[in-house]
């Protein structure tokens, strides 16, 4: 007898995926609010949703926030992400000489395959990585997490020091509330709302919706933009679509191992495989001139990456990135803990994951062929417009989550130290990366010591703690090297 | 002015440090090999203390503006914080959702969009009322959630 329950589940998550890529790709597509903010405005609906529910609606939105960015990319020759900026070098030419909407049909395929791929890697490997990591110690957690937030700290910014800081603070708002070995109260100020530390979803709606609207007051508030959506079928035939096969295998492969790494993200993959993509290529001298690879290749890869970056996190427990970290709130908020004992614990909800995830990217394509005209006329919309309404739906969900005002108040307070923090160039993903991290971090820590009685040498014991000890160790020499050398050339 | 801000923050933030340290210090010890509930606390104190400290003197040394912040900027600033706890506030005090969110939302937009002619003006209002329409759908009607 088959067994369909698994199909009916996937039925009913469909209008929460739905939901979240339509938010994705509309928030992609702006140029300025991206996938962060979409994510944080969805984050609090979660509380009524199932597990699984909510976490494919917030992986929508990173799916969709990866396609929407080339949306404007192409049609407004703005990228609404970073990671679509690649995308304008032949998106824009090809735009100009055959129709956007061709443009935007290899920005699709390459999107769609890109995460198509993404899917496949994650769906083999996370299990075999998350058997080999049950072996893994407290110590070796400790160090792993600690690597993720050392090389998040050296990449994020410029400033290493404001990059510093920044994961420092992330860290202590992790210790905030009563300690779970000691039953102490830690740095609440005597305020019984902050007992079980502060309200996530109001330190997200804070940090990133609340401060980007600050950002956005100061800003062009009455710009309309313009632009032109004739010519916007994004269909392709089928010798077009095998005509980038190789440049779309690339870009996911440069996706999902750059994404695999910390801190690294959609931006750097997206700009390494189009230079991967122009290198292997034999029209080399076609791309910047509307060259469909240089399309493909990009966009590939900024989908590829959500499956890569999923790889640790659902393995070993560790998110790499702020839009990983934002969904790890969904897990926490649903009491699941992910690492190496859900796999083995709850295979049923993974497959629901890895299912969920590919149908995802499946009705991204879909929803990107019969609505990017209607995404393409939302970049349309004045920001006097949307920045009142994002504050007054993220305010609300703040308030869904915790039905406490104390948390709505929080998040204004945040959102303002957060726009104070952005003007002055700390990377605020920095922080929320370092808050999700701090419990594992600190509690792999004590543990380990407690098991070794205090003995400090366990965490240089075993040859995966060493080779972590040492990465750590070559990344932050690598940084401190890069700012004395760009002091030398400041100074002369 | 970045100057003077970033330095004022450097200093808050070592004040902050500053302050986790001490308050460290006086939770319990830990035993058994553990560090205690207020190592972890401490040591991230004294590494924002020691952090900014480093900044502050790196920016006394060397540093650039790279913004100036204009009065009609700050001006816009101000008025978005005071409409959004003005918002909050009556929500809070009031206890009618609703009702706040279509008074901010039609301020907000009446504020910020500069043609204030009677089209305009009856377009912030009907897009006040869509948008309240949609989050009672949202979250009463679809979510369950009680405001009022």
């Amino acid at each position: 007898m088959i067994d369909f329950s698994f199909a009916q589940e996937l039925i009913q998550h469909l209008p929460f995926i739905g939901l979240g890529l339509f938010v994705g790709i509309f928030f992609g597509a702006l140029p300025g609010l991206g996938m962060i903010v979409g994510i944080t405005l969805l984050l609090p609906l979660s509380y009524n949703m199932d597990a699984a529910g909510a976490i494919l609606m917030l992986l929508a939105v990173y799916q969709g926030a990866e396609y929407g960015g080339s949306i404007s990319a192409i049609v407004l020759k703005i990228p609404g992400t970073a990671m679509a900026a690649p995308v304008m070098l032949d998106g824009v030419p090809m735009a100009e000489s055959k129709s956007p909407g061709k443009a935007l049909g290899y920005s699709l395929y390459g999107s769609t395959l890109g995460g198509l791929f993404g899917a496949a890697v994650l769906i083999l490997l996370a299990e075999p990585i998350a058997k080999a990591a049950i072996a893994l110690t407290d110590a070796d957690i400790f160090l792993l997490a600690l690597l993720g937030l050392v090389t998040m700290s050296s990449l994020a910014s410029d400033d290493f020091v404001k990059s510093v800081i920044a994961v420092l603070l992330g860290l202590i708002a992790g210790t905030i509330g009563i300690d779970a070995m000691s039953g102490t109260s830690r740095l609440t100020m005597g305020l019984p709302d902050l007992f079980d530390g502060p309200n996530l979803v109001s330190v997200v709606v804070g940090l990133f919706a609340i401060s980007e609207v600050l950002k956005m007051s100061i800003g062009q508030m009455n710009q309309i933009r313009q632009i032109d959506a004739k010519d916007m079928n994004t269909s392709l035939s089928l010798k077009e679509i095998l005509g980038v096969w190789k440049a779309t295998l690339i870009g996911s492969g440069v996706g999902v191992a750059t994404g695999v790494l910390p801190g690294v993200g959609s931006t750097v993959s997206s700009w390494l495989a189009y230079a991967a993509a122009k290198r292997l290529s034999r029209h080399r001298k076609r791309f910047g001139t509307g060259e469909p690879s240089g399309i493909a290749a990009p966009d590939a890869a900024n989908n590829s990456t959500v499956g890569g970056a999923l790889l640790p996190f659902l393995a070993l427990g560790i998110p790499g990135s702020a839009s990983i970290a934002i969904i790890a709130g969904a897990f926490i908020i649903h009491g699941v803990q992910p690492g190496p004992q859900l796999m083995r614990n709850n295979p049923e909800f993974i497959q629901q994951l890895f299912m969920g995830f590919v149908a995802t990217t499946m009705c991204m394509f879909v929803m990107g062929r019969l609505l990017t005209t209607l995404f393409a006329r939302a970049l349309t919309i004045p920001n006097a417009f949307l920045a009142p309404a994002i504050t007054a739906f993220s305010l609300s969900g703040v308030y869904i989550s915790s039905g406490n005002f104390f948390d709505v108040w929080l998040a204004l307070a945040l959102g303002v130290a957060a726009f104070a923090m952005r003007i002055l160039g700390y990377p605020v993903a920095n922080f929320i990366l370092a808050l999700i991290l701090a419990p594992v971090i600190e509690k792999s820590f004590r543990r380990a010591l407690v098991i070794a009685e205090g003995d400090y040498q366990v965490f240089i014991s075993s040859p995966f703690s060493i080779t972590m000890f040492g990465l750590a160790a070559v990344i932050m020499t690598a940084t401190i090297f890069k700012i004395a050398i760009r002091s030398n050339e400041d100074g002369s | 002015m970045q100057k003077a801000l970033d330095n004022l923050l450097f200093v808050a933030f070592g004040v902050l440090g500053s302050a986790i340290v001490v308050t460290a210090q006086e939770m319990p010890e830990g035993f058994f090999g553990d560090i205690g509930a207020g190592a972890f606390p401490a040591f991230l104190g004294f590494g924002l203390l020691t952090s900014s400290v480093i900044g502050l003197t790196r920016n006394t040394i060397n540093s650039s503006s790279s913004f100036q912040f204009k009065r009609a900027q700050l001006c816009a600033w101000i008025t978005m914080v005071l409409l959004i706890s003005s918002f909050i506030a009556t929500w809070q005090l009031t206890g009618r959702f609703l009702l706040s969110l279509t008074g901010f939302l039609l301020l907000a937009f009446t504020i910020y969009r500069t043609d204030r002619s009677p089209n305009n003006l009856v377009l912030n209002l009907l897009v006040s009322l869509c948008l309240t329409a949609g989050a009672y759908w949202l979250f009463t009607l679809t979510l369950g959630v009680q405001f009022d």
